[in-house]
């Protein structure tokens, strides 16, 4: 893997000459808060962000996209609206990475999903290092560093960017703004290894998953799930936010005065009351106790079983997001016994 | 019967040359406006619909002309456009190092400041024609 | 196949759900090619309020003896019934405190003339007649007729989000104005459909498409009270445009 330095003054230059490969998007400020937006300066971009609201799953899997059109009794059209637009996200954290790779298995292999893989492909990630807050626990969640999923990778190590690159794309990004890289020298991968030790240090929140799945499946029956049920608002909000969910609906919707219409798909969320309806009216999670219970479950177990890891990336969103302060900390903690909950 | 005056968008922030420039390429014939920052650039693009556009690099920001530049290309009815890029950015700071001219860039004409005049209004000839002075 | 027979009506109410549908400029020639709109008051004086009817739909809730009479009219003549718009769906503004004592409130507004006023507690229609559809909204979306209207025609029920509108907020990335700026909103407990165009322009919720599908009040007021709002207020935003399940406050 080659591995250079970008002078940090020279970000701006590099952003611009990058544009060739898509448009550039990056973290900009929203009244307060930041969320991935297309650049339209490079003094927009906010790289000592500590979350978006919405994590890069809203290029990859839209809010809300259309899959094909049918014409009754001639077939369907696959859509290709917006497909090959090419972008390059600037200043993905490792744990946003490692929340698309996991999107990556779920759409791809038995169940290939074509338009998921090509704004995947047509999206090319250079990632940039990170603090921890109060509200990361990436760290516990195995997910604050990540080796794949990425074309560069820029970590902090003072007047620079040590710079790893991923993949071949990112091979050419940096022979295309050649000038503006140099070698990294000893030195400078001392002071890597000085700051990423200092940033294992920096975790507040930790959460222990090692047997996790197992404390779950013996606490199907705890009264917890039954407490959430009264606190949570089935609102959806942690799942909109989530790097790592992926339930979504799909509706068919027909054009005014023929059989013709489009397929459409979007976000949806177990939380939601209908989430679990089936045609003849039965719903098989009724009670907000089940839904909010499935989600963890899901996150925390079902996906271990199936993908051989947890789903959740540890990125502290749905902790921001939830109007009622449910904590998935304190529910961690909670099932494992703990008093106190586990932030210090 | 002529036909209507070229019109020519010139985005500086340096007053004084985007005031000279302008002058010379009114002598010319052509009708010109000008902006002093990308977005004011990018709002009178719209509205005045100019047949050639002249960008500098560096003014607010250092990239701000190239940031520009793209978001020109990205604009549906300014996308065919042709822009000259001229900046001394590569005269004033030599540590961007990385040739214009190797594809990145959207641009379609490159002059490095101080400019040639007489060479500038002959590019803009050959791209969209003179002023009234047709040849 | 013939051209379904359509009527609509509005009970009592500001009659903007009608509006909305007049609103349609772009479909209106579609929406007449493709239903047979045989008695629609506020279109046109030409209606024929007797024939019977495939599919009604009728805005406003039901407030004097006589929206009671002409709905049960309505309902007799009609294939489908779908109610139209807040009003008609939950109640909506006239059934905020329909437990007020009426004949005091009459007394206030009409003077000595309000004792003879034919005036009842507010009412859904489906509380007086059996409904087969609802569009709710304050007023309705023009896309949530559209789509009715196309899916019903291909014998399809249409399809509309029970989810809340925080949902929608979050999938415009919206800044959430009840975490950051503590504000009153109210995007948990109702519906989706509106695209939160509210929130969307900083203005919080106010809950006028009605409840959501499972809404939790109970946990909204807790929230609610923990930001220093008077348990009145809430109460009161709460009840604007829907009575709220278990809210007795």
């Amino acid at each position: 893997m080659k591995i250079l330095k970008l002078p940090k003054e020279k970000l701006d230059f590099f952003a611009s000459v990058v544009q060739q490969f898509g448009e550039v998007h990056a973290p900009v400020e929203q009244d307060g808060k930041y969320v991935f937006q297309r650049l339209s300066r490079w003094s927009e971009a906010r790289l000592d962000y500590d979350r978006t609201i919405l994590p890069p799953k809203k290029y990859t899997l839209p809010p809300r996209e259309t899959l094909f059109q049918y014409r009754a009794g001639q077939g369907y059209l696959p859509s290709t609206e917006g497909l090959d637009k090419r972008i390059v996200l600037m200043g993905v954290h490792a744990c946003d990475v490692y929340g698309l790779n996991l999107l990556d298995q779920v759409f791809s292999g038995r169940y290939d999903d074509p338009p998921y893989q090509t704004r995947r492909k047509n999206m090319a990630i250079i990632g940039i290092d990170c603090r921890p807050d109060g509200s990361c626990f990436c760290r516990s969640m195995r997910a604050d560093f990540v080796d794949r999923g990425f074309d560069l990778f820029f970590y902090d190590i003072g007047d620079y960017y040590l710079t790893l690159v991923g993949t071949a794309l990112g091979d050419d990004m940096v022979l295309a703004t050649g000038p503006l890289f140099e070698k990294a020298s000893p030195e400078d991968i001392d002071e890597y290894k000085r700051r990423s030790s200092s940033k294992r240090q920096a975790f507040q929140l930790e959460v222990e998953i090692r047997d996790l799945p197992e404390i779950f499946e013996m606490e199907y029956q705890s009264g917890i799930w039954d407490e959430l049920g009264e606190k949570c608002l089935s609102c959806g909000s942690c799942s909109m936010v989530c790097p790592t969910c992926y339930c979504h609906d799909v509706a068919d919707d027909a054009q005014l005065g023929s059989r013709d219409g489009g397929r459409n798909r979007s976000w949806d969320s177990c939380l939601f009351a209908a989430h679990a309806a089936v045609a003849g009216g039965e719903n098989f999670r009724n009670s907000r106790a089940s839904r909010i219970k499935l989600r963890y479950y899901h996150k925390h177990r079902g996906f271990v079983a199936e993908y051989g890891r947890p789903g959740c990336v540890g990125c502290g969103r749905c902790i921001a997001a939830c109007p009622v302060e449910i904590h998935i900390g304190d529910v961690i903690a909670k099932l494992r016994g703990i008093q106190n909950a586990p932030s210090r | 019967m002529s036909s209507p005056a070229k019109k020519i968008l010139i985005v500086d922030d340096d007053h004084d040359f985007a005031e000279a420039v302008s002058s010379y390429l009114e002598a010319q014939g052509y009708v010109v406006v000008t902006a002093h920052e990308g977005r004011e650039g990018l709002k009178l693009a719209k509205m005045e619909r100019p047949d050639l556009i002249i960008m500098d690099i560096v003014m607010n920001e250092r990239t701000e002309g190239f940031f520009t530049v793209q978001e020109l290309r990205r604009t549906a009815e300014l996308k065919a456009v042709p822009i000259f890029v001229m900046s001394s950015l590569y005269s004033k700071i030599t540590d961007f190092g990385v040739p214009p001219d190797s594809g990145w860039l959207a641009h379609d004409e490159f002059f490095s400041k101080p400019v040639e005049m007489p060479a500038l209004v002959e590019k803009i000839r050959q791209r969209i024609g003179g002023g009234e002075a047709t040849a | 196949m013939s051209k379904p027979s359509v009527g609509i009506f509005g009970l009592t109410g500001c009659a903007g759900d009608q509006l909305v549908i007049l609103n349609c400029e772009d479909q209106l020639l579609d929406i007449a090619g493709a239903l047979n709109i045989r008695d629609f008051l506020m279109a046109s004086s030409d209606r024929d309020a007797g024939c019977d009817l495939d599919l009604a739909l009728v805005e406003g809730a039901v407030l004097t003896k006589r929206d009671e009479a002409a709905l049960k009219r309505i309902r007799r003549r009609s294939k489908l019934l779908m109610a139209l718009g807040t009003c008609a769906v939950w109640g909506g503004v006239a059934a905020m405190d329909r437990d007020a004592d009426r004949s005091k409130l009459l007394g206030e507004i009409y003077g000595d003339l309000g004792a003879g006023y034919d005036s009842v507690p507010a009412r859904a229609l489906r509380e007086v007649v059996q409904v087969d559809l609802n569009i709710t909204g304050c007023p309705i979306e023009k896309e949530q007729f559209l789509s009715a209207v196309a899916n019903l025609l291909n014998g399809d029920p249409p399809l509309f989000p029970s989810y809340p509108v925080c949902a929608e907020c979050k999938m415009r990335e919206n800044n959430c104005l009840l975490i950051e700026k503590s504000e009153l909103c109210c995007g948990p407990l109702t519906v989706a459909g509106c695209d939160a165009r509210c929130p969307g322009l900083g203005v919080p919720c106010v809950g006028c498409r009605g409840p959501a599908d499972d809404a939790n009040v109970a946990s909204a007021l807790a929230m609610f009270q923990g930001k220093s709002v008077p348990r009145e207020k809430i109460a009161a935003k709460l009840r604007t445009f829907a009575p709220m399940p278990g809210d007795r406050s």
